[in-house]
């Protein structure tokens, strides 16, 4: 059924959208009869330049409206080659967003059922349409249309100032929001900042956890603060798409094939796929083939909480992997080889060179020396053939320019997108 | 004479493919791109001297020396004055600053200025004087406000040779005299003057500043002229320290002469070499030749916004004693940061939207944020057609209810 719906999608954008038009007939894939599999297969990969070049002449359907009341406009947090502005209608988003909810009870009643629709967002501050990251905006200025408060933080979430830290949970306290909406660094940094306080309880119901990767440390202080009567759960989204997946209450990822259609691209490793996106039924600016830059493993065994939607593990960012040899090795895999140690608050491993990676650590109390031969352990396991893996202790780890935290930096010298 | 596509040969970065392919750099307002010459400059420095100024007696510290001083003199010989009025800054903010903190003002001292002013050349003053405006809504200074103005006795006057955001150059041969009649001190700002117009200073000029950065040059590089009579009335240099003195005691200290005495530490010597090549990169395209194609230039970007009835271009139509710096403001778009990012992503066009740093401007005359068209020597009249047509399509894509 995906697959047809995937089919129809592109036979549409070819009707509707010049930049779809202009490139499947230059790939002479210009869709004769009814769409079928085979032409849908042989239809080119899109990647997010197309939609950054194309937008919005040539991305955009010319026969839809962009009243902002109809369309939400979404502007990626990424810097330079990675960012994009995408538009959705809201109803497709909400969409979206209802039936991947639906693939976690717990979550579902806590949010959908919540009496009232406040949200509070704690995340980095572009990924938000307010300035959030001064101290001298009001929780007013930061309460968005849908009813959304974004939480004030700074650009630099671990260097968020306790000042801005006790208007964070004041604002909480004062809205008293039906669910948080947030960042899995950020809220454990939040985290951290509610037991130095003393503090045990925060308002809310649930937990979505979406923006970044879920990190083991991360999860722990989360934990911590958030016991069993407040579902926790990671969300799978992407400001292309608005919601695509959800943890069930399982702890399993599943992907919503409702709404979307998926195929997952081999990569040099065979576990790992990149994660390629179809939209469906999507008139306004449709995604075909797009191919997302994130990284998954398929889980082949079934869930037993009986979604149908396919079961992945999220491995992060192409770009946020770091290499031994010709190996990559991905943010997920260095979060397995050492997000469990306890004594672990925060970490980032970055690749200085071919040869050499770096891993910067934030510890609770304890025997630093004997917790930084124990990451340098654990990470020469996942990167054999380094010839250099040093750890050390610090006090201090920056996010990126886009106020994410990465725990993985790319090969030294990345993240240019130069051609 | 050489041509366009001469002077585009010898920028590297024209040379950089995006997204789209092509760039088209317009935003020559907040810095212009470099030549390979005066890249090769700033490397040649750090690559084959790069030795300390002044104070070594070695073969490299003389070398690095000479050529420092000899770009002090270039720059002298540029402005038509001596060197001993040149100060090396890091950029004409650096230089107002200097000037601000030197003079020994009072708070209720009045400094009168245009509101068109860059915050650069206000909040120095703002901080520690009264200010009295200067209209200036047609991108003008008002002539019977400039002279209400000097009735009120200004200490100082502050003037922007080229307005960052209108283009339009002031008409500082008339003006510039009668503040200093008036009694005031004259402080030019010609951060956007320098790069479009031979600049030079009129004996009734106190100060003026401006940044190598726009004008072909590195950044962390400008220049700070002082007139000798400003430098007689500036207290002690606000900040000291090797360089600026002659001879220290545990007791007293003597100050040097200007301008070493404005120029503490190690400066940006290897910025020094890079504004040299660039000076001497615009005396081989030549005043004359510079300002025909700055018209030319003009003259394409302000017919273009008049032939569509959605734009309006900020300090109207005239070309007259105008640079080629053209900001548009975008009918019913109070917010076109996403029209410049379009250009950019989807079109490869380079250019600014916002404040420009002029926000009183913005908000005295109740404009809204604009998009500004600033091109220079290596753009071409197809490049700015192509800027109004990608804005077109930009524009109709977005605007539609
Ligand atoms: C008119 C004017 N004055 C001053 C400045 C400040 O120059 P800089 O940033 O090099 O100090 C600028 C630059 O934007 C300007 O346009
Ligand atoms: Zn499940």
């Amino acid at each position: 059924m995906g697959l047809a719906a995937a089919c129809e999608e592109a036979a549409y954008a070819y009707e509707h959208i010049p930049f779809f038009r202009e490139l499947f007939d230059r790939s002479e894939l210009r869709p004769a009869g009814p769409p079928d599999e085979r032409w849908f297969r042989r239809l080119p990969f899109t990647v997010k330049a197309d939609y950054r070049r194309g937008f919005p002449a040539q991305v955009v359907n010319p026969d839809e409206s962009l009243n902002p009341d109809l369309v939400f406009t979404s502007r990626s947090s990424g810097t330079t080659g990675e960012r994009l502005i995408t538009v959705v209608h809201r109803d497709v988003l909400a969409e979206r967003m209802l039936s991947t909810v639906a693939m976690n009870d717990g979550i579902r009643r806590n949010v959908v059922g919540s009496h009232n629709k406040r949200v509070a967002r704690l995340a980095a501050p572009n990924c938000s349409d307010v300035e959030c990251a001064t101290p001298f905006t009001t929780m007013n200025d930061r309460v968005l249309p849908d009813g959304t408060l974004v939480l004030p933080v700074a650009h630099d979430v671990l260097a968020t100032p306790p000042s801005m830290v006790d208007q964070i949970i004041e604002e909480l306290e004062a809205y008293q929001p039906a669910w948080l909406y947030m960042d899995p660094t950020h809220l454990a940094f939040l985290c951290e900042a509610l037991a130095e306080r003393g503090i045990t309880h925060i308002p809310g119901a649930a937990v979505i956890l979406t923006y970044s990767m879920c990190a083991r440390p991360a999860m722990r202080a989360i934990g911590s603060v958030f016991g069993d009567d407040v579902p926790v759960a990671e969300v799978l989204s992407m400001s292309e798409f608005g919601w695509l997946g959800m943890e069930c209450g399982y702890g399993a990822r599943h992907l919503n094939t409702e709404c979307f259609y998926f195929e997952f691209l081999p990569t040099a490793d065979d576990e790992i796929r990149e994660l390629v996106v179809t939209s469906l039924g999507d008139v306004l600016s449709p995604h075909i083939r797009y191919r997302t830059g994130d990284l998954v493993e398929v889980v082949a065994d079934a869930c037993p909480c009986g979604s149908p939607g396919p079961v992945v593990v999220h491995h992060g960012r192409t770009s946020a992997c770091v290499r031994d040899g010709s190996a990559r090795v991905t943010a997920r895999m260095v979060d397995q080889a050492i997000g469990e140690i306890e004594e672990i608050r925060f970490y980032r491993v970055d690749q200085l060179s071919e040869q050499a990676v770096r891993c910067r650590l934030m510890l609770h109390d304890c025997d630093h020396a004997k917790v930084t031969r124990l990451v340098e352990e654990r990470l020469r396991e996942v990167l054999p053939t380094a010839g250099e893996v040093r750890a050390s202790v610090v006090t201090h780890i920056e996010a990126e320019r886009s106020g994410k935290f990465a725990y993985c930096g790319g090969p030294a010298g990345k993240g240019e997108t130069r051609r | 004479m050489r041509t366009v596509t001469d002077v585009r040969a010898d920028f590297p970065v024209l040379r950089r493919k995006v997204d789209t392919g092509q760039i088209i750099y317009l935003d020559n307002a907040a810095t212009t791109l470099k030549p390979a010459s005066v890249i090769d400059a700033v490397a040649g420095y750090y690559s084959e001297v790069s030795a300390n100024i002044h104070r070594g007696k070695h073969i490299l510290s003389e070398e690095a020396s000479e050529e420092y001083e000899r770009v002090r003199a270039q720059v002298a010989a540029h402005l038509g004055v001596a060197p001993r009025n040149i100060v090396f800054t890091t950029n004409t903010t650096a230089g107002l600053n200097l000037v601000a903190s030197g003079l020994p003002v009072r708070p209720d001292d009045v400094v009168g200025m245009p509101v068109d002013s860059h915050h650069s050349a206000q909040l120095p003053w703002r901080s520690r004087c009264r200010i009295a405006w200067i209209d200036a809504g047609d991108g003008q200074m008002r002539g019977d406000d400039f002279v209400r103005v000097l009735d009120r006795r200004p200490a100082v006057m502050v003037f922007t040779a080229c307005s960052n955001v209108t283009g339009h150059c002031a008409d500082l041969e008339r003006l510039v005299p009668m503040a200093q009649r008036a009694g005031a001190y004259t402080v030019v700002d010609a951060a956007q003057f320098a790069p479009h117009r031979p600049l030079r200073v009129l004996p009734e000029m106190d100060a003026v500043a401006f940044s190598a950065h726009k004008m072909l040059g590195p950044t962390g590089i400008g220049v700070l002229y002082l007139s000798d009579r400003l430098i007689d009335a500036m207290n002690v240099p606000p900040m000291l320290g090797g360089g600026t003195v002659d001879w220290v005691v545990d007791t007293e200290f003597r100050i040097r002469r200007a301008p070493y005495r404005f120029e503490p530490g190690t400066p940006n010597i290897g910025g020094v070499y890079g504004l040299g090549a660039a000076l001497r990169y615009l005396d081989g395209i030549g005043a004359e030749a510079l300002r025909d194609h700055d018209e030319r230039m003009l003259k394409a970007a302000l017919s273009e916004a008049e032939a569509r009835p959605y734009l309006t271009v900020l300090g109207g139509y005239s070309a007259e004693n105008r640079a080629a710096i053209v900001s548009v403001v975008v009918a019913g778009v109070d917010e076109p940061s996403e029209i410049a990012r379009c250009l950019s992503d989807s079109y490869g066009v380079m250019c600014r939207s916002g404040f420009f740093c002029s926000q009183p401007y913005f908000q005295r005359y109740g404009h809204p944020a604009a998009i500004r068209i600033a091109p220079y020597i290596y753009n071409t009249e197809e490049e700015i057609g192509a800027t109004f047509r990608a804005l077109d399509s930009v524009y109709h894509v977005l605007r539609r209810g």
